[in-house]
């Protein structure tokens, strides 16, 4: 009987807690303070300082930027909008899609497999080398692998690790190595990015920091859904 | 059991030896030459965090002992792809050279790009001097064909 009397009070605490327990992890925003470094092969340095937002379903990639100057980039697309005190300096065209990038995985939770997996590629090869678990991922389509090559991953934990991209003739093109992760909030993000990028003059390094991340802040509209000109 | 194993075995090999296209070493990250790499701007990420709103041009001018060879042009060059934006895929120069200022309008009106007017104007520009070439030309050519 009194299994009975506590069997409704638990049926409606399952149904009260089901949406938190479904939803609790959904991550929609991200802002931190950033910094990209970079060693060009010709000797040359550069390094640009900021804040970075990002809204899931707005998919814009905000740079708030600091240093060297004063800039506000905004990516929506695949045009990159560039301003200055709010007056449209430019746009240009980008390779960087908002919905494709680091945020964008590290919030819907493709991190771990860069996105591969919902873009036509499929994993041909799966290693284990010491703890970490190294995938070989290659495209579907056989039209697609005239242009896009191989790529190689190493997770540990479900993390990534590092990723490495091969263009069609197995030459290496790029190699990302994703460090220092930190829990904010539930969700888990590399504060540390070491990219290096590979062509025929040399090698190109570029590491990318994270610090002062903060997941699902509430408010902050207009620089989350950055206002652009009506095209 | 047979089909057990031969299920197995394929994965137990590439587990001990990796597979073909797998190099151990590529996934290896060689954290000391990155540290060596990038200690100059580690630095000058620093002096950045300790004077906020310091701009590129003021840590140039300041020269205070940063030992870095800064590329002066970086905002543009870290931009993204900063290609052009062509209206319609057609060079803004060629927008200039061929309609002259209405190619000029139509570029500043679509592609909101300083750049792109600038290209487009150089276009005018030279269809301009083009023309005056053709008239000079022709006006050497007229008065040497018929001397007066």
């Amino acid at each position: 009987m009194r299994f009975l009397l506590k069997k409704p009070i638990l049926i409606l605490l399952i149904f009260t807690l089901l949406p938190e327990i479904n939803f609790g992890q959904q991550f929609f925003r991200i802002s931190a303070d950033f910094s990209i470094k970079e060693k060009i092969s010709d000797g040359t340095s550069r390094l640009i300082m900021g804040k970075v937002y990002y809204d899931l379903s707005a998919e814009k990639i905000i740079y708030d930027i600091s240093f060297p100057e004063p800039e506000t980039w905004v990516l929506k697309d695949t045009t990159l909008y560039r301003f200055q005190s709010s007056e449209l300096l430019g746009k240009t065209s980008s390779f960087v899609i908002p919905n494709s990038s680091f945020f964008h995985f590290t919030l819907s939770g493709q991190l771990a497999n860069f996105g591969l997996k919902n873009s036509g590629y499929t994993i041909i090869d799966v290693a284990k080398k010491e703890e970490q678990i190294l995938t070989t991922w290659e495209p579907q389509e056989e039209r697609v692998k005239s242009s896009l090559g191989k790529v190689v991953m190493s997770n540990l934990d479900k993390k990534l690790q590092a990723i490495v991209f091969y263009n069609p003739d197995n030459d290496l093109l790029s190699k990302q190595f994703y460090k220092n992760y930190i829990n904010v909030s539930g969700c888990e993000v590399p504060t540390e990015i070491t990219q290096i990028n590979y062509h025929e003059k040399g090698q190109n390094y570029q590491v990318t920091s994270y610090k002062n991340v903060v997941i699902n802040e509430k408010g902050n509209e207009i620089i989350y859904d950055y206002k652009l000109p009506d095209l | 059991m047979k089909k057990i194993i031969a299920f197995l075995v394929p994965f137990l090999i590439t587990g001990i030896s990796f597979g073909e296209e797998i190099k151990p070493d590529v996934l290896d990250f060689n954290s000391a030459l990155i540290e060596a790499q990038f200690s100059d701007l580690d630095q000058l990420e620093e002096y950045v965090l300790s004077n906020e709103g310091v701009t590129l041009k003021e840590v140039i001018a300041q020269n205070n002992g940063l030992n870095v060879n800064l590329d002066a042009d970086m905002l543009n060059n870290f931009a993204v792809n900063a290609g052009d934006h062509p209206v319609a895929g057609i060079p803004s120069f060629l927008w200039g050279c061929v309609l002259g200022p209405i190619g000029i309008a139509i570029v500043h009106l679509d592609a909101e790009d300083k750049d792109q007017t600038r290209k487009a104007i150089w276009g005018c520009v030279a269809l301009g001097g083009v023309y005056a070439l053709l008239v000079a030309a022709s006006y050497i050519f007229a008065f040497s064909a018929y001397p007066f």
